[in-house]
């Protein structure tokens, strides 16, 4: 047997396995490695079916590791920024107070709001459910801004529905499988979602851009943009129901007008998934106006 | 001393050789479970590409490359990035390693620290480009630097703990340890 030998050193002799004298066996993973790329970029919902299968697969294992280490990652950054969360403190119980009068008053809209909707013979909209989940694991790459959630069609997720997190919405649902999904966050590069400038009536297409605050295109020249306007989703095309709120507007590194997301993709622990029904923004002729 | 090992000497050689692997699985959760929400910049710490490096130096037997393969997929499949990226280039990686690994293995720590960094480096670097070819769009490289650092400053922490899993191993001709 052929074989590559040293002589000197603490060990007289290396024996290469045949695996190692050959070119053969590394242009037969090159090419295999090739034809997968070609296969993932020409037909990509065949790499998101394999994608899914393998991941429902591997979930358990992945959720044993990722709730310690998001465990350990929450405290250290409780224990660091310890200052932080005494404004943070703060500022919730002077929001909250102010929630408290928000509350009374949005009860009594609600109870007006429904009074004259009867009144009206208005369809009532559909009530949303949600599903929520622990983060599984996140791509956390330059290249991808997605969140992994060990939740699948088993518990009702359905390609296409929001994600909420606490403040805001986050992403939607991209891939999903038996018992795993996974969310696009908004500001990956291929985010793009139909929103509203509240009180403006301006209608937008938010796009991601791999960093911190997407982009606002097709905004109308001549209209006047306020800084801080909030952002939601308008409801067109019927994939997200309407007036989920995203962010707010900020100005961004190339002059245009970004969005800063009320909830921080890169601190999330849980989201929730909002299950609607059919489509939400489908209205009936009431019965009186029909034939 | 008979020619043919016993049962407990089967036992002790089969639970010394599984060590090594049962790290590599560790690294490969943990390259799939990404660290991200412990640094703020979505810096994915190169585990796997540490234990490969070590292995392709140091022990090249311990790892087939339908086995790198395959460890390079399961990262693609969790990164979705497309199919066959990590594969091709931690086989590629392996392989050009493994093939230099007699000259790499006479050289000093420091000297395989150094080669590390520079695979790193390009191992980003191809993968920049080949994914930002792919999508038709030039992804910003805003925090690369901070990320081959973080790789190239865990390497030696992580290679200790791939040196005490070698010691372990039971001893077979062509056997070169670290030189630590």
């Amino acid at each position: 047997m052929k074989s590559f030998r040293r002589q000197k050193g603490p060990h007289k002799t290396l024996t290469f396995p045949p695996f190692f004298r050959g070119q053969g066996i590394f242009v037969l993973f090159l090419v295999l490695g090739i034809t997968f790329i070609a296969i993932s970029s020409l037909y990509p919902p065949l790499a998101e079916r394999v994608r899914v299968s393998i991941l429902d697969q591997l979930s358990p294992v992945i959720q044993v590791f990722s709730v310690p280490i998001q465990t350990v990652t929450l405290a250290t950054r409780d224990m660091t920024g310890l200052s932080q969360m005494q404004a943070e403190n703060k500022q919730l119980r002077a929001d909250n107070s102010k929630l408290q009068k928000w509350y009374q008053t949005a009860l009594f809209l609600e109870a007006e709001n429904k009074a004259l909707k009867d009144l009206l013979n208005v369809k009532k909209e559909p009530e949303y459910t949600v599903i929520s989940s622990r983060i599984l694991s996140d791509s956390g790459s330059r290249f991808a801004r997605t969140l992994l959630l060990p939740v699948g069609y088993m518990d009702g997720v359905k390609k296409g529905q929001a994600v909420m997190a606490a403040k805001g919405m986050v992403g939607r649902i991209i891939e999903v499988g038996e018992k795993t999904s996974r969310t696009l966050l908004l500001n990956d590069i291929n985010a793009r979602i139909p929103v509203l400038l509240s009180g403006t009536n301006q209608h937008s297409i938010m796009t991601g851009r791999n960093s911190e605050h997407p982009q606002l295109l097709y905004l109308d020249e001549d209209s006047a943009v306020t800084l801080g306007t909030q952002i939601v989703t308008s409801g067109q095309g019927g994939i997200f129901p309407a007036g989920l709120p995203i962010g707010e507007v900020v100005q961004i590194d190339n002059g245009g007008y970004g969005v800063r997301l009320f909830s921080d993709p890169k601190r999330l622990v849980f989201v929730s998934i909002i299950d609607y029904p059919g489509n939400i923004n489908f209205r009936q002729i009431p019965s009186n106006l029909q034939e | 001393m008979s020619a043919f090992p016993t049962i407990t000497e089967q036992i002790s050689i089969i639970s010394r050789m599984i060590v090594p692997y049962i790290l590599i699985a560790l690294f490969l959760v943990l390259e799939l479970v990404s660290l991200s929400f412990i640094n703020e910049h979505m810096t994915q710490l190169p585990f796997l590409l540490i234990a490969l490096f070590y292995w392709a130096v140091y022990r090249p037997t311990l790892l087939p490359l339908w086995l790198v393969f395959c460890m390079g997929f399961l990262v693609d499949i969790a990164s979705t990035v497309p199919l066959g990226i990590h594969a091709i280039l931690f086989t590629g990686i392996f392989w050009f390693i493994a093939k230099q690994r007699l000259s790499l293995i006479v050289q000093s720590y420091g000297v395989i620290w150094f080669l590390f960094g520079t695979i790193l480096t390009g191992f980003y670097g191809i993968r920049w480009l080949v994914i930002s070819g792919l999508n038709w769009h030039l992804f910003p490289l805003d925090h690369s630097g901070f990320e081959i650092m973080s790789g190239f400053l865990i390497f030696p922490f992580m290679t200790l703990f791939l040196h005490v899993s070698h010691k372990i191993l039971p001893s077979v001709k062509g056997q070169i340890s670290m030189g630590l």
